[in-house]
């Protein structure tokens, strides 16, 4: 979740850019409530715990959780004004996420 | 120099082993160092290449016990060397390809989900928005 406090940093940068941010795992409310509100983070964090929502970006990673169960793989989608995709962001491994600086400058090169 | 080969049996796992958990525990949250992981990897790699020294140098010199200590600290070392070593540069890896259901230029599947805060938050409410969506792991 250290990507949620990369994008938080650069919360001002985006909404200036007309950039809303939005963030899924699949944990349920009341972890998101517990242990990632007191982390300051602003934007929603939605639970999708059936994994509907990563199912239907092709993102389910079967076993991935530490502690047992399925998960997302990390994953950025930029979506525009009409709701289409512009861009897609998987890294290799789940261990490299995406930098708020590269998701900032690729919403610029789509336009 | 000899005091460090000497009581390389203890300090080298130690080495390694704090190699291993601080990257888990501290620099997961520094974004760079979690990337690359190199710092770690240098960290637990000095451990095992120090258990190594430790056991050579006093190889010829000392008794049973004290090689058999040197023994079990090298291979402490070398379990979180390769433990380190092998989750940055496999099982890291070992991840289902992001399927092609979503692809650039297509229309983004809509979902109602729960928020932290207790409302229920549509996609499609973003609609006239650029929207910027991170699909994580979880909250550890």
């Amino acid at each position: 979740m250290s990507e949620l406090q990369g994008l938080q940093s650069q919360e001002k940068e985006f909404s200036k850019a007309g950039i809303r941010i939005l963030a899924i795992s699949a944990d349920s409310p009341e972890d998101l409530k517990e242990k990632l509100l007191p982390k300051g983070i602003s934007f929603p964090l939605l639970s999708d715990p059936e994994l509907e929502a990563i199912d239907a970006y092709g993102l389910r990673h079967e076993g991935g959780n530490p502690f047992g169960g399925d998960i997302a793989r990390p994953a950025v989608f930029l979506i525009d004004e009409e709701g289409r995709i512009v861009e897609k962001i998987l890294t290799e491994n789940w261990r490299v996420r995406p930098t708020p600086e590269l998701i900032l400058g690729k919403f610029s090169d789509a336009g | 120099m000899n005091f460090v080969l000497r009581h390389a049996w203890w300090l080298a796992p130690l080495i390694a082993f704090a190699g291993f958990v601080s990257y888990y525990l501290i620099f997961v949250s520094v974004p760079t160092l979690r990337d690359s992981a190199a710092l770690n990897l240098i960290i637990v790699a000095g451990g095992a290449i120090l258990a190594i020294s430790g056991a050579a140098s006093r190889w010829g010199k000392s008794s049973w016990k004290v090689r058999t200590l040197h023994v079990f600290g090298s291979l402490g070392s070398f379990l979180f060397a390769g433990a380190l070593f092998w989750y940055v540069f496999s099982l890291s890896y070992q991840m289902p390809s992001g399927s092609a259901q979503t692809e650039k230029w297509q229309l983004a599947p809509d979902f109602s989900l729960p928020s932290a805060t207790g409302d229920t938050v549509s996609l499609s409410s973003f609609r006239g928005q650029k929207v910027i969506l991170s699909f994580y792991r979880g909250f550890w």
